[in-house]
């Protein structure tokens, strides 16, 4: 009785700490990272005021230098400016995509999982067929049609991303479905929305934001990839995978051009997939 | 008839099969639980004893079905209802008890929030109303600590002030009937007896109906008014509780009850009934005690009448029911006639 009147009473702060204790040493070095990466890309500009598109014709391709931390490409222009707005651009992508992803597919996996059906056999049977699409393939296609722009790289993304989710919700939901919580609240006559919103949606978040974090590395590198083969983002603006696409002509005059956005892409995807990782294994519970 | 005769729950005939077709599991299975009554069904695992109670709020598992017969409940067709009233019924008709409490709770919301779903939920009180309600009902389930113990999630609770924390779930929709399924099964013996005894205590403050599922005969003594015992599928023996206690005719019922005893044998053993439980599958043409039964003996019109047909369920005293050729007046008929 003692025993969990205490645990109740625990402050945040200790919870905060038990929950990193039980994790991998890479779950913080992870949070630590990203959360670093995101305060540079969404203060940077404030902070620093970066002018990503000014250029300066006399200092074309410098090497790094107080002015310029990471040096100028070659339209002179600050890389250490653009790879500050570039990650804005690929990180948000990115995160849109994944956003939506989640919603969608997680909503699909529940109902599909709970209602079962035509619905189920219906919605499991395209995402059978949609998860055996490479994106890249998608993204093609979509430029093709409607050009290049962050809006077809967003649906691009998005079309086939929602499916490892809803996989993985429905496959959730029938293990919550058969939870004795679930005819709990059947026998307390709550409607169906309400037990899919206060029951699975709760349960399924632990495991869900793991696949997010670790989708969402893929994705990044995925968004860099797409804006590198012209599909992405266009220029004037800056995108990591696109300053990785303009730097490769002065790769031996100017490193750095390509060492800075890919290394920002290697460190922001590693600290995300460190921090899906961590949600995903629990060292305080053996392994089966 | 005066309105506590009425029965409040009537279960007619009901019969439940697998939805891909073979035996039924529940076979023409009828009992019925006045206003302000206890009816104790026992049986042993399998005999489709919580199946019935699920069949009764319609929430039997997906691959069964229920054929045929009738629920009702407080003169509704249970069997009829939509989704909307079936909500209505298990929201403030009929409450449920289960074995593992700690099961029963979501381990994503704290003990409040989910005592007081009937009440925000179901009834749209708003939450600080509902919340200090909470702590009421947790005084009244006799919850020690009970504003500590409603900030708690479930895997901070024992399994026995889970159960307290069900219990006040149940009595926050105010039922007038509360099917308790095992609801101590799981339970430390010393657990046990406080929460029947609890139970009990409420049910005769509130006045709500009971609908005790057991297999421990002792647990059922103290405790029912009436008892409706179970084998296979079907009601075999039903009366006053302390009239089955005291002169139980079927012999299953009376296994059941030296069983729970725990009294040892002439030979010093505990007493086992041979065999188990009849599956829906492999039940016999006569009477589904038969193969596990003793009481024929060297008897063999009575072996030939128990073997080919199934008793009748008749009355053999008052207000007392059984299934079984032994005790039936009509016995020496249906053995000549076969």
């Amino acid at each position: 009785m003692h025993a969990d009147a205490t645990l109740s009473a625990q402050s945040a702060p200790s919870r905060l700490r038990r929950f990193l204790s039980s994790r991998h040493w890479t779950f913080a070095a992870g949070c630590g990272i990203f959360a670093v990466v995101l305060a540079i890309l969404i203060l940077g500009p404030t902070v620093w005021s970066l002018d990503p598109v000014k250029q300066n014709i006399t200092q074309r391709l410098d090497a790094p230098s107080a002015e310029y931390w990471l040096g100028t490409d070659n339209l002179g222009r600050d890389v250490f400016a653009r790879l500050v707005e570039g990650g804005r651009f690929t990180v948000t992508i990115a995160a849109i995509s994944v956003a939506i992803s989640v919603v969608v597919g997680v909503l699909i996996g529940v109902l599909a999982g709970r209602i079962g059906g035509w619905f189920e056999e219906i919605s499991m049977r395209l995402v059978d067929l949609l998860i055996a699409i490479p994106d890249t393939v998608i993204a093609i296609f979509l430029v093709a049609v409607f050009g290049p722009g962050y809006v077809t790289l967003i649906i691009a993304l998005t079309i086939v991303g929602w499916t490892p989710y809803a996989r993985l919700a429905r496959g959730l939901a029938l293990q919550i479905n058969a939870m004795d919580y679930i005819r709990a609240a059947e026998v307390l006559g709550m409607t169906r929305g309400f037990v899919i919103f206060r029951h699975f949606i709760p349960n399924l978040i632990r495991p869900i934001s793991a696949v997010t974090f670790l989708r969402f590395g893929h994705k990044l590198i995925t968004v860099g990839g797409l804006s590198f083969l012209g599909l992405g983002v266009q220029p004037p603006d800056p995108d990591w995978g696109l300053m990785l696409a303009a730097a490769q002509p002065y790769l031996d005059r100017a490193p750095m051009l390509m060492i800075a956005p890919g290394l920002a892409i290697f460190i922001t995807a590693l600290s995300v997939t460190w921090i899906g990782h961590g949600l995903e294994i629990d060292r305080t519970t053996p392994q089966s | 008839m005066t309105d506590a005769m009425k029965p409040l729950l009537s279960v007619e005939k009901l019969t439940v099969t697998p939805a891909a077709g073979g035996a039924p599991i529940i076979d023409g299975l009828s009992l019925s639980v006045r206003k302000g009554e206890v009816l104790a069904l026992v049986g042993e695992s399998g005999s489709g004893k919580s199946m019935t109670a699920l069949s009764i709020t319609r929430l039997l598992p997906r691959g069964l079905r229920v054929t045929g017969g009738a629920v009702r409940f407080d003169g509704q067709d249970v069997l009829a209802m939509d989704g909307a009233a079936l909500n209505r019924l298990r929201g403030a008709g009929i409450g449920m008890l289960f074995q593992q409490p700690q099961a029963m709770l979501d381990p994503t919301a704290r003990v409040r929030t989910q005592v007081a779903e009937p009440l925000t939920i179901g009834r749209g009180m708003p939450r600080k109303a509902a919340f200090a309600r909470v702590i009421d009902l947790m005084k009244s389930v006799r919850i020690p600590a009970p504003e500590v113990r409603a900030m708690a999630y479930s895997h901070e609770l024992s399994g026995g002030m889970a159960q307290r924390v069900m219990m006040a779930t149940a009595l926050a929709a105010e039922p007038q009937l509360l099917i308790a399924d095992e609801p101590t099964t799981a339970l430390d013996v010393t657990v046990q007896a406080q929460i029947l005894q609890l139970l009990k205590a409420e049910q005769a403050r509130r006045q709500f109906a009971i609908l005790l599922i057991t297999h421990d005969l002792t647990v059922v003594q103290a405790f029912a008014d009436r008892i409706a015992v179970m084998y296979a599928g079907r009601i075999v023996e039903e009366g006053p509780a302390d009239e089955i206690m005291a002169n139980p005719r079927h012999p299953y019922t009376r296994a059941l009850i030296r069983c729970s005893l725990l009294e040892p044998e002439a030979d010093g053993r505990l007493l086992a009934i041979p065999g188990s439980g009849a599956r829906a599958r492999e039940i016999p043409a006569g009477c589904r005690f038969a193969p596990r039964c003793a009481v024929p003996g060297g008897d063999a019109a009575l072996h030939l009448a128990c073997a080919s047909e199934e008793p009748a369920f008749t009355a053999c005293g008052t207000d007392h029911m059984v299934r079984c050729h032994a005790c039936a007046p009509h016995l020496s008929n249906a053995a000549s006639a076969a």
